[in-house]
């Protein structure tokens, strides 16, 4: 009950983190970088239940959100991006060499490498790749922030689970 | 011990770090040290190159895509191009002035081709995801090849 309880609250805190992250105007004339604000559900998520708890919210968020705040194609943009992404932190937890901060790293690079490739299959047209290293770069960066704020949030989370 | 480990950022997790900026850094590097001019605009749609237009041209032109029946790409100059009217229909509009090309506008959902930057080197290119439209620049020795490819 109380894990019902949880997933619900964390699925609407993803919900509303898409949001702001729809309406914040992180433009900087070039397509895809984004803060990946609501990955911090994400992640908090995969340390506090596990992937399937985790891997369930952020698919249920990405349709709902995607109807309410976007359209189908950043739905596909956002399913491809999370599900490349949600397979690396996967790997990566799984083989505990990495803490937090590594996995969310991998989750952020991946997440845009794996919304590249899709941007090449729907285009024909390998333009998309020229954006290669700056859009790595900018997932390391962005997912280490994430990181670093679910390292602080996790302490919390364990403590509720606890009660 | 665990929780302790769990959470804090370890050193592994700095030197994948600086490892994915490496490897960043590396192919930013490749594809910099490649770049010559470029000077030819090449148009596509659903993988299919539909327009080739010089970059550097002496006036600005303005260029209108729309996707009935196929796709149609007209061109304009600046004076024609105040009095048109936008279409209702699905369309991409373009510029190409002072050897930049700008997307102006776009009756995508996500407008992510219109928020894009100017581009003016080669390799760089404007994608409209949601139409299919790739518009990207190249040197001629390359399209030529490319044309070869076709």
């Amino acid at each position: 009950m109380k894990k019902t309880v949880l997933l619900g609250f964390f699925l609407t805190l993803s919900m509303i983190l898409s949001y702001i992250e729809s309406v914040l105007p992180l433009s900087i004339g070039i397509p895809g970088i984004k803060l990946g604000l609501p990955n911090m559900a994400v992640v908090v998520l995969l340390y506090m239940y596990g992937a399937g708890e985790a891997l369930t919210v952020n698919l249920l968020r990405i349709v709902l959100s995607g109807f309410l705040f976007g359209n189908l194609f950043s739905i596909i943009y956002s399913v491809s991006g999370a599900l490349f992404g949600f397979a690396i932190m996967f790997f990566m937890k799984k083989i505990h060499y990495f803490s937090i901060a590594g996995v969310s790293i991998g989750g952020g690079v991946f997440h845009n490498i794996g919304q590249l490739l899709i941007a090449v299959l729907l285009t024909r047209s390998q333009a998309p790749l020229y954006y290669m290293p700056i859009l790595i770069a900018a997932g390391a960066v962005t997912g280490f922030i994430i990181g670093l704020v679910s390292v602080r949030v996790l302490p919390y989370m364990e403590h509720v689970l606890k009660q | 011990m665990d929780i302790n480990r769990k959470h804090s950022v370890s050193k592994a997790d700095v030197i994948f770090l600086f490892a994915v900026f490496a490897v960043a850094a590396a192919i930013f590097l490749i594809l910099r040290l490649n770049v010559g001019q470029g000077d030819v605009v090449t148009v596509s749609y659903d993988g299919t190159q539909v327009l080739q237009l010089p970059l550097i041209q002496e006036d600005a032109r303005y260029y209108l895509v729309q996707y009935q029946d196929g796709i149609n790409i007209k061109d304009y100059s600046e004076k024609e191009w105040r009095d048109l009217q936008l279409p209702d229909a699905d369309f991409n509009a373009f510029s190409c002035s002072d050897g930049e090309i700008r997307m102006l506008g776009s009756s995508c959902p996500d407008k992510i081709c219109v928020h894009h930057a100017a581009i003016s080197h080669k390799w760089e290119s404007i994608i409209c995801l949601p139409h299919k439209l790739v518009i990207e620049i190249e040197a001629v020795e390359e399209s030529d090849l490319d044309g070869v490819a076709y």
